[in-house]
C-alpha cells in the first residue's frame, strides 16, 4: 500500500506540476500575445500566390468602314485624306500593317450589281504616309507595316494617324453615275512573333 | 443612339468636306508649274469599338495526338460584334515587323492542320467567348508559324452611304494577328537555332560625325530562337577600337533581323575592318563574318556631305557582273551635283581594293527622295572570286563627303583576318 500510496502520491503530484506548466505555459502565451501565435502559423505552412497576366490586345477604334476620298478629283491633283486613326490598348509591343483587297488600285464599282466590273477601269495607286510632307508609300496586296514595335499603351492605349493619298491622272476615266471607284483596305493589329 | 449608330449616322450624311489648294506658278513666262494639293477632309471617323483578344500571342508544344487552345474574345465595345477567326501564316521582316500570308493558298495549308471552333463568334455588349484552336502533330515539320486573325464581320460596319454620282471610295477592315510559334513535339531533337550574318552595311550619316552598320543575321536553323551579333571595328594592326554587342532578338527559321549600331567618326581610325559575329541565346558564336573596308582618307566631317542609301550590291556570277546602286541624299546635292562623282571600290575580304569605277555623275531622282544611281562593274575572274564588299566613295574635289560599304549579297565569308582579331 505503501508503494501504491507513494506511487499516488507521485501521481498526484505529477497531475499538479503537469497542470502549473500548462498554466505557466498559457499564461506565457497570454503574455507573449500575438507574436508568439504568429510565429505558430508561419512555422505550421505558407501560402505562395503566383500571378501572371496574359498577352492582350484591344483595337478601341478603327476608321469608318466606308468613306469617300473624292467626289470630283481633278487630273493631276493629288487627293489627300482627312487623317485615318486607329486606337489600340495592348500590353505587349505591337504594330499595325495595311494592305489591300486587290493590288493597290482603286477599281470600277457597280452598285445596281453591287460587284466590281469585270474589266473596269482603274485608279491609283493608293498610297499611305503618316504626314502630308512624309514619305508617301503604295498600298499592296502584301501587308506592309505602317506602325511597328509600338510600346505597350497602359491602360490609356495609343492612338496613331495616317493618310491616303490618290492622285489621278488623264489617263483615269470619270464614271457613270450608280459606278465609283473602290478600295478595300485591310489594316492588321498585332503584338508581333 | 448608340455610339455606333451615330457613326453610322455620320457615314450615310457626310458632313461638310474641306479643300485647300496650294497654287504655286513660276514666272519664267515659258513654264507654269501648277502644283495643287487638295486636303479631302472626307469623312473619315472612326468607329468606336473595343475587341479584346486574349492572349494576344500562342506558344505551343504540339502533342502527337495534337493540342488544343484557347482564345478568350471580349466585346468592350457599345453594340453586338460578329468575329470571324480564320487561319494564315506568318514570318516576320528584317525589323521584326509580322509578314502575314493570308492567301486562300496560305489560309487552305494552314486549315490542314490548325482548326477554329467556333469560326463565327456573335458577341453582345460586355459578353465574352471562348474560341478553341485545335492543332494537328503534322509528321517531319519541327516548327510552324501560323496566325490566327481575329476579324468583326463586315456586316457589322457602316454600311456604304447611297451613290448616285460618281466618286471614289475607301472601305475599311480591320482586324487583330494573333501569331502563334508552334513546334511538334515529335520533332523536338530536331531543333536547332543557328543564326548567321547574311550581310553588313555601313554608311557615313552627313552632319552628325556618325559611322552607321548594320548586320542582317538569319536564323537558318529549324526553329525560332534569340540571336544577337557581336560587332567588332578594327585597326589596321587587327586591334579591335569599338565594339557593339547587342541585344538579342527571336529571329524565325529562314528570316532575318537587323542589329544597327553607330560610332563616332571622329573617334576612330582611317583604315577600318568590321568584324560581325552572330550568337545565339546561349552565346555560341557562329563563325566570324567579315565585312572589311577601308575608310577613305580626308573624309569631309562637317559641311556638304551625302548619305548614301539602300546601297546594294548583287553579282551575277555567270556574267561576272556586279551592279550596285542605291540613293545619294542631301541638301547639297543639287547645288553641286556638277561637281560630285561617286566612285565605287570592290575589296576583298581583306579590305584590299580590287576594282574602283568613277560614275559619270548622272543620277535619276528618285520617287523615295534623293537620286538614284546605279553602276555595272564588271570583273575579272580573279577578282570574282575575291571579291567579298563593295563600298561608294562620294567625292567633291578630292574629298569624301560621303560613304557606304556593304557585304555582296551572299558573300560573307570566314577569313584568317576575322580569326587573327584580338
Amino acid at each position: 500500500m505503501q508503494s501504491v500510496s507513494v506511487l499516488g502520491g507521485c501521481v498526484r503530484a505529477n497531475r499538479w506540476a503537469v497542470g502549473v506548466a500548462v498554466l505557466v505555459g498559457v499564461t506565457m502565451a497570454v503574455l507573449m500575445g500575438t507574436p508568439l501565435a504568429w510565429a505558430a502559423t508561419t512555422d505550421s505552412g505558407t501560402t505562395t500566390v503566383s500571378f501572371n497576366i496574359a498577352e492582350a490586345i484591344e483595337v478601341t477604334s478603327w476608321p469608318a468602314a466606308t468613306f469617300s476620298l473624292a467626289d470630283g478629283a481633278a487630273p493631276g491633283v493629288a487627293v489627300v485624306s482627312g487623317e485615318l486613326s486607329i486606337r489600340v490598348r495592348s500590353n505587349s509591343e505591337w504594330g499595325i500593317q495595311v494592305s489591300a483587297e486587290s493590288d493597290g488600285l482603286l477599281r470600277e464599282y457597280d452598285h445596281t450589281l453591287a460587284s466590281y466590273v469585270a474589266d473596269g477601269h482603274t485608279v491609283g495607286p493608293v498610297e499611305w504616309a503618316t504626314s502630308a510632307d512624309g514619305l508617301w508609300t503604295p498600298i499592296t496586296s502584301v501587308p506592309t507595316p505602317i506602325f511597328a514595335d509600338q510600346p505597350p499603351t497602359g491602360e490609356a492605349g495609343a492612338s496613331v494617324g495616317f493618310l491616303l493619298r490618290v492622285t489621278p491622272t488623264y489617263d483615269h476615266q470619270p464614271l457613270p453615275e450608280g459606278r465609283e471607284y473602290r478600295i478595300v483596305l485591310v489594316y492588321t493589329a498585332g503584338v508581333g512573333f | 443612339m448608340t455610339s455606333i449608330e451615330a457613326h453610322r449616322a455620320r457615314a450615310r450624311f457626310p458632313r461638310r468636306r474641306l479643300r485647300a489648294s496650294l497654287v504655286s506658278q513660276s514666272h519664267s513666262g515659258v513654264t507654269i508649274a501648277l502644283v495643287m494639293l487638295v486636303l479631302a477632309f472626307t469623312h473619315t471617323t472612326s468607329v468606336s469599338a473595343g475587341v479584346v483578344v486574349t492572349p494576344a500571342r500562342l506558344h505551343v508544344e504540339v502533342d502527337p495526338h495534337g493540342t488544343t487552345r484557347e482564345l478568350t474574345v471580349v466585346n468592350r465595345g457599345p453594340g453586338k460584334v460578329t468575329l470571324n477567326t480564320y487561319v494564315g501564316f506568318g514570318t516576320h521582316d528584317l525589323r521584326g515587323g509580322t509578314l502575314y500570308h493570308d492567301d486562300p493558298r496560305s489560309r487552305n495549308e494552314a486549315a490542314t492542320w490548325v482548326r477554329v471552333q467556333p469560326s463565327r463568334t456573335s458577341l453582345e455588349p460586355g459578353a465574352s467567348a471562348q474560341i478553341e484552336v485545335h492543332f494537328q502533330s503534322v509528321p517531319g515539320r519541327v516548327a510552324a508559324y501560323p496566325v490566327l486573325f481575329v476579324e468583326p464581320a463586315h456586316a457589322e460596319f457602316p454600311q456604304p452611304r447611297e451613290v448616285h454620282r460618281p466618286t471614289s471610295a475607301s472601305h475599311s477592315r480591320v482586324r487583330i494577328a494573333v501569331p502563334v510559334l508552334a513546334t511538334f513535339r515529335a520533332a523536338r531533337h530536331l531543333q536547332r537555332v543557328s543564326p548567321h550574318v547574311r550581310s553588313v552595311s555601313m554608311h557615313t550619316v552627313p552632319n552628325a560625325d556618325v559611322l552607321r552598320a548594320s548586320v542582317d543575321v538569319e536564323n537558318r536553323g529549324t526553329v525560332h530562337g534569340p540571336a544577337a551579333v557581336h560587332v567588332s571595328l578594327v585597326d589596321e594592326r587587327g586591334e579591335s577600337v569599338a565594339t557593339f554587342v547587342s541585344e538579342s532578338a527571336r529571329v524565325l527559321p529562314g528570316a532575318a533581323r537587323r542589329f544597327t549600331t553607330e560610332w563616332s567618326l571622329r573617334s576612330l581610325p582611317q583604315a577600318l575592318r568590321l568584324v560581325a559575329r552572330a550568337r545565339d541565346g546561349a552565346d555560341n558564336e557562329a563563325v566570324p563574318q567579315l565585312m572589311a573596308l577601308t575608310l577613305p582618307d580626308r573624309l569631309a566631317l562637317s559641311g556638304r556631305q551625302v548619305e548614301i542609301a539602300d546601297l546594294q550590291a548583287t553579282l551575277l556570277a555567270n556574267q561576272s557582273l556586279l551592279t550596285v546602286s542605291g540613293r545619294l541624299v542631301g541638301a547639297s546635292l543639287t547645288q553641286t551635283a556638277s561637281a560630285l562623282r561617286e566612285h565605287v571600290v570592290v575589296y576583298d575580304a581583306g579590305g584590299e581594293e580590287l576594282v574602283r569605277s568613277i560614275g559619270t555623275g548622272t543620277w535619276t531622282r528618285s520617287s523615295r527622295g534623293g537620286h538614284a544611281f546605279e553602276h555595272k562593274v564588271r570583273l575579272a575572274p580573279d577578282e570574282l572570286g575575291r571579291a567579298l564588299g563593295v563600298g561608294v566613295e562620294v567625292r567633291e574635289g578630292g574629298v569624301n563627303i560621303g560613304y557606304a560599304a556593304r557585304t555582296l549579297e551572299g558573300r560573307t565569308e570566314p577569313t584568317a583576318l576575322s580569326r587573327s582579331v584580338r
